[in-house]
């Protein structure tokens, strides 16, 4: 199975409009995951309809029963994460800052807060016109995202094992926080979306320590590269003096702005975004064939 | 005031438009790049770093005397930090732990104090009249939200604060809003842009702050989904930025082009602090 | 002594799971009865965080005194260790649990003295 996760480090260098153009071209021979479940996105990239969903669950919240809370305030100055508050004279529990440690239940003399399973998100699987799509929503402010990509991956395996392809596409997620350790872990690529920018190149260099780290194979490519031409020469040197491979230049296209707007992959357009992403397409599939010779 | 800047996407201009309002500002004003796996508003600002302080998060450690190997820490941690096979003293997984204080709260024996282990560092910078304080997370360590609550002990209510907020909309981002007056959401006119807005919209409505938006990089067309949103939830739209390939290439070369948009993000901060009032006399 | 295999449903014949932490049963086998039972590690499977931990205080519930898996996370290994709990690592994926056992008894399978792999192995 060939897994290819585009990450970028930094957010906004065109990961997702790389991804699902990458997916179009795989002319439906790979199954696509979105692992950006803070701000899934791919799904906006393509016309796709969920097939199905699941509810994710995952660590615990404290809930308080008001009828037998004594407002004694006991949790209120235990709590760590200023998740209980006090609103109209009333304890009140903020769901989003609850982080599930449960030291309020221990300590609540009324017994009146219990911890009950936190819904975190749902999981999607949906169809499109380049295959299908495992993506995911975490609810606003829930944690364990690192949990969720993993859902998104192993469903994504599943499927691709069960519909015969051999291929996933991921779309991962922006920086180099636990979310993307856990969509680069065991991955046969890492596909860099970076742009030619001062904190474009900051970004990527972490990112590839992090790909090094966790022994994921990289390549490069360099979005709106004519910017800043001065700036994409000093990421080319850097990549090539640290014998990572640069799969392609992507030029400044007002095209695929345009593109993102009617919800079409640019590479289905014709212009010299869509040929540096043909030639990325080529370069990928050389690298899997030279791997696995 | 105490404003935060924040965007649910990356990539939308946050730091840009933070940074440059920041700029902007007549008078003392203290910047928060509580960004902290990637801070760079002090780079665009070209301050030179002044000093470096240490910040830390509490975790357990054992006093070894007084433990008596029950195991009641290890079953009531639910970070599963903790590691107690019987007969044995605990063992800490301080990179799992939350700080939450349970286990030093409820431990029968009284066995388990605090020790500060650094998360990462305060940098602190000054440009004329203003301050600049970067969170940086040291590399390695996933937790950046504890991190950030810790830096913005520091801000002084009474004085004019501006907070560049981590990008998304998990626990980082709550963190960085949460002592904030007032949040100015960074969009783009895209279905991503507007996608992740709609999802930072509503986890400020959980927490209860007000908040507008500005809308970055326009172009000359019209976003149904957008305007309709905005009208629908009767969003106060700060200000709107045209795209501009000139603005593109001078942030990428890590410029602020200051003075194209002093005005503009002087307005925005002007009609920001209107809203917040505004909003505070209504919920009064 | 009781020797812990990770595997995906607890019965001998089922596949090892390379995951240790995310195993969602142990198989035990007593070496003195030569008899399976098995042990149920969901609550390490589903863990949000600390599956590693979580498992290795399973394992010594479990009363085993060895685990078999695949792979061995540093938080893991260290738990495990703590509990004088030996660890033996099968590269090799796809066995089933009667056949990393029959490779463990003929002496093919060496002890772990390091981990393995990197936390958050999906």
């Amino acid at each position: 199975m060939r897994e290819i996760v585009v990450i970028s480090g930094k957010g906004g260098t065109g990961k997702t409009s790389v991804s699902a153009s990458l997916a179009i071209l795989a002319n439906r021979t790979a199954v696509l995951a979105d692992c950006d479940v803070d701000a899934s996105n791919m799904h906006l990239a393509m016309k796709v309809e969920i097939e199905d969903r699941s509810i994710f669950k995952a660590g615990l919240e404290a809930c308080l029963d008001s009828s037998l809370c004594k407002s004694c305030a006991i949790c209120r100055t235990h709590c760590a994460f200023d998740a209980i508050q006090i609103e109209n004279g009333n304890i009140t529990i903020k769901s989003p800052l609850c982080e599930g440690c449960a030291l309020c239940m221990e300590l609540c003399p009324a017994k009146a807060i219990t911890m009950k399973e936190k819904i975190c998100g749902e999981l999607y699987q949906s169809s499109s016109a380049a295959g299908y799509m495992i993506h995911a929503r975490l609810n606003p402010g829930a944690e364990n995202s690192g949990k969720l990509v993993r859902q998104v991956r192993l469903k994504a395996r599943e499927l691709a094992a069960k519909t015969g392809k051999q291929l996933i596409i991921t779309d991962g997620p922006p920086g180099t926080g636990c979310p993307v350790i856990s969509s680069i872990s065991d991955a046969s690529l890492a596909l860099i979306v970076t742009e030619a920018t001062v904190s474009g190149l900051h970004d990527m260099q972490r990112v590839i320590a992090l790909c090094r780290h966790f022994k994921v194979p990289v390549a490069v490519c360099i979005n709106k590269w004519d910017i800043n031409k001065e700036k994409s020469a000093e990421i080319e040197l850097f990549i090539k003096e640290n014998d990572i491979p640069c799969f392609g230049r992507i030029p400044y296209d007002r095209k695929i702005s345009e593109s993102i707007f009617r919800r079409e992959p640019f590479v289905l357009h014709s212009g010299a975004a869509a040929q540096a992403l043909c030639d990325i397409w080529k370069e990928l599939n050389l690298f899997f064939i030279r791997k696995e010779q | 005031m105490i404003c935060a800047v924040a965007s649910g996407k990356g990539g939308t201009g946050k730091t840009f438009i933070s940074s440059t309002m920041a700029t902007a500002w007549k008078g003392e004003l203290t910047l928060f790049d509580c960004d902290v796996e990637e801070p760079n508003a002090r780079l665009f600002l070209k301050a030179e770093t002044e000093s470096v302080e240490e910040i830390g998060s509490e975790h357990p450690y054992l006093s070894d005397s007084h433990c008596n190997g029950c195991g009641r820490c290890a079953s009531l941690c639910r970070f599963n930090a903790i590691m107690h096979s019987k007969g044995k003293k605990p063992l800490f997984f301080t990179e799992l732990c939350h700080s939450c204080g349970t286990c030093m709260t409820l431990c029968p024996e009284k066995a388990i104090g605090r020790f500060v282990e650094t998360s990462g560092t305060l940098e602190t910078a000054h440009r004329g009249t203003m301050k600049i304080l970067t969170g940086r997370l040291k590399t390695g360590n996933p937790l950046a939200a504890p991190l950030i609550k810790k830096i913005l002990k520091k801000l002084d209510r009474t004085e004019e604060n501006i907070i560049d907020c981590p990008p998304g909309t998990s626990c980082p981002f709550i963190a960085a809003v949460s002592p904030a007056d007032y949040v100015i959401l960074v969009t783009e006119e895209t279905p991503f842009g507007l996608h992740d807005m709609q999802i930072a919209a509503e986890v400020l409505e959980i927490l209860r702050k007000p908040f507008g938006i500005v809308v970055n990089k326009t172009e000359n067309r019209v976003f149904h989904e957008l305007n309709d949103f905005i009208n629908k939830k009767k969003i106060e739209v700060l200000g709107r930025i045209p795209w501009s390939l000139e603005t593109a290439q001078c942030l990428s070369r890590g410029e602020l082009p200051e003075e194209k948009y002093s005005d503009t993000f002087a307005e925005i901060h002007l009609k920001a602090r209107e809203d917040f009032q505004r909003k505070r006399g209504a919920s009064l | 002594m009781k020797i812990a295999f990770s595997s995906m449903d607890g019965s001998p014949d089922s596949a090892l799971e390379m995951r240790f932490g995310r195993a969602k049963y142990f198989v035990l086998y007593d070496t003195e009865s030569r008899e399976f039972s098995n042990y149920e590690n969901q609550s390490s499977a589903d863990a949000a965080q600390g599956a590693g931990i979580q498992a290795a205080r399973n394992i010594v519930e479990s009363g085993a005194s060895a685990i078999i898996s695949g792979h061995c996370g540093p938080k893991a290994f260290k738990a495990l260790s703590a509990a004088a709990v030996k660890i033996f690592l099968i590269e090799e994926g796809g066995l089933s649990v009667k056949a990393a056992l029959e490779k463990y008894l003929s002496g093919q399978v060496a002890e772990a003295s390091n981990p393995d792999v990197e936390g958050h192995w999906i």
